[in-house]
């Protein structure tokens, strides 16, 4: 029963804590809502170049043309032995028609008059070819590696350079993420640990007396605890409420303005995006202001 | 068997950091239900008497027993447990200024987690105890000085302590209000709490004739029932505050 009672005392006082130190307690929760409002843009355009990525990288194959005569017996062979790789996720066979078709399709947009002048012929007659699929980006340079020295194959064309750029811009990406996370991270502590730090100062005689008559270290550091926390907590929602308006304009705006580039610039849907975003920000938020408050009445609240 | 001492004190000695030896070798005993005073000049040991008292300090060697219980080496956990078993109250009175009468000796209940509706009716017959069931909202600047060393009693005493430290509890206040605070503590040791009253104030330790233990240069000099100020200690004192008129 005391417990408990100390436990509401605890979180009463932890909310008075923060109105008694109101200036403070409003500049941490601005500092935190800025540092968290940034982290959240940051998140969302990491997860969704990530996204984009991980889109390019689905549509990025590599593609195996036949020597001239190789016999349809051996294409469905070739195609057999791809499909049973673990590494390879899809195989699709072009054959030369359907690689004049796109070719028109892409190159000659609109210019009828140039297509017409080919006739019947098929500029691409011996560029049937299988577009191969990869599962892991990663591996695409040892499957190229075994394509070329199967028989019927005559070259092989693959995205490397593309496939590098890729994992090169997702290390970057999370290299860059994470160094930014732990500063920003270790500013909101540092904040609420200055907060806390004034609250207990302001307290200090209060504080003496609790030690005299008997208070447990429950009792004397919960309150400011609860002060942490609900700092770090105010601070994680309203980046939240202000981040899902903003990424929702954007998004649309993005998309009209540049409907060009629709193909790969694919966006993650705000349900999506909040789905993993508020659970990490309050997580984020709780953890600051557990660990700053933790440490400042370690410091400070020693008998 | 129930221990009829609550305070035993064996050779107890403290020495500050910097060197200063502010007990030497002290022992005392105070059985249950006694009103004692301790006396000394500056630098006697008085302070560090209380302190070791409250556990604010351990001492680097000798045994304390409170209650038949060793408190000598408490660990800092047990300390809590073991302030709450003992009031006390400073010449200061150390009232949360911000806080009014109910609220302040509220405050004592508070901390050991008494449930919310036993909470009033024990401050409100504490506050009659010691005449101030009028003055419950009202805040400590409000209040002379005789009235909040009467609330820092309420609050030492409401969660019914089984001793009473009162450090120099009248070091703030005129002699008439000085005496009435005795009278008090008088009539709350009367009710069996045992009572430890630091003083420097002669003529109270003079008027009251308890059990007086006069401490000098931190050994206990003198130690005698129905007791008065040592004369030397009064000499002591008059020439000290003569010293300091002439500055």
């Amino acid at each position: 029963m005391e417990k408990i009672n100390t436990l509401f005392y605890c979180i009463g006082q932890g909310f008075k804590n923060i109105k008694r130190n109101r200036m403070f307690s409003f500049t941490s929760v601005c500092t935190i809502t800025a540092c968290l409002f940034l982290f959240g843009i940051f998140f969302s355009l990491v997860s969704n170049v990530r996204y984009m990525v991980n889109n390019m990288e689905k549509s990025v194959a590599v593609t195996a043309f036949f020597e001239p005569g190789t016999t349809d017996s051996r294409i469905a062979e070739i195609g057999l032995e791809l499909k049973g790789r673990s590494d390879v996720k899809k195989v699709e066979y072009i054959s030369a028609e359907d690689a004049w078709n796109r070719f028109k399709g892409e190159i000659f947009e609109g210019q009828q008059d140039l297509v017409d002048s080919f006739g019947t012929d098929n500029p691409l007659a011996d560029s049937a070819s299988y577009e191969i699929y990869v599962k892991d980006v990663t591996k695409q340079k040892a499957l190229v590696k075994d394509l070329k020295k199967m028989d019927g194959i005559r070259k092989v064309n693959s995205s490397d350079e593309t496939a590098k750029l890729l994992i090169n811009f997702n290390r970057l990406i999370s290299v860059v993420s994470i160094f930014i996370i732990a500063l920003l991270m270790a500013v909101s502590v540092f904040l609420i640990s200055t907060t806390i730090s004034v609250g207990i100062s302001v307290r200090k005689e209060e504080i003496g007396i609790m030690r005299l008559i008997g208070a447990t270290d429950f009792f004397v550091q919960g309150p400011f605890i609860v002060e942490g926390i609900m700092i770090g907590l105010i601070g994680a929602v309203l980046p939240l409420f202000l981040l899902a308006i903003i990424y929702h304009q954007l998004i649309q705006w993005l998309s009209n303005r540049f409907s060009i580039l629709s193909d790969w610039m694919v966006f993650m849907s705000l349900r999506t995006e909040l789905s993993v975003l508020v659970p990490f920000s309050l997580a984020l938020g709780v953890g600051i202001g557990l660990l700053g408050s933790g440490l400042t009445v370690k410091r400070h609240l020693k008998v | 068997m129930e221990e009829k001492e609550i305070v035993s004190m064996d050779n107890v000695i403290v020495t500050y950091p910097t060197g200063t030896q502010a007990l030497k070798k002290v022992n005392i005993r105070i059985a249950k239900g006694e009103f004692v005073f301790v006396v000394g000049a500056s630098g006697s040991g008085k302070s560090t008497f209380i302190k070791v008292l409250l556990r604010e300090i351990a001492p680097n060697s000798g045994r304390i027993l409170i209650n038949g219980k060793d408190i000598t080496n408490l660990k800092h956990k047990q300390v809590a447990a073991y302030r709450r078993k003992i009031g006390c109250v400073f010449q200061d009175f150390r009232l949360l200024k911000d806080r009014n009468v109910y609220e302040n000796v509220a405050f004592a209940q508070k901390v050991i987690g008494v449930p919310h509706k036993l909470i009033g009716q024990n401050v409100r017959r504490i506050l009659t105890l010691v005449g101030l069931g009028d003055k419950e909202q009202v805040l400590p600047k409000q209040l002379s000085g005789g009235e909040q060393q009467r609330v820092a009693l309420a609050r030492a005493l409401v969660n019914k302590p089984a001793m009473l430290l009162a450090d120099e509890p009248t070091g703030n206040l005129d002699p008439k209000t000085s005496m009435e605070i005795m009278q008090l503590l008088e009539a709350i040791n009367q009710q069996g709490t045992t009572v430890i009253v630091v003083t420097h104030d002669n003529e109270i330790v003079n008027q009251m004739r308890k059990r007086v233990i006069t401490l000098k240069e931190g050994e206990v000099y003198q130690d005698e029932e129905d007791g008065s100020y040592a004369k030397s200690l009064s000499i002591q004192n008059e020439s000290l505050f003569s010293g300091l008129a002439r500055l």
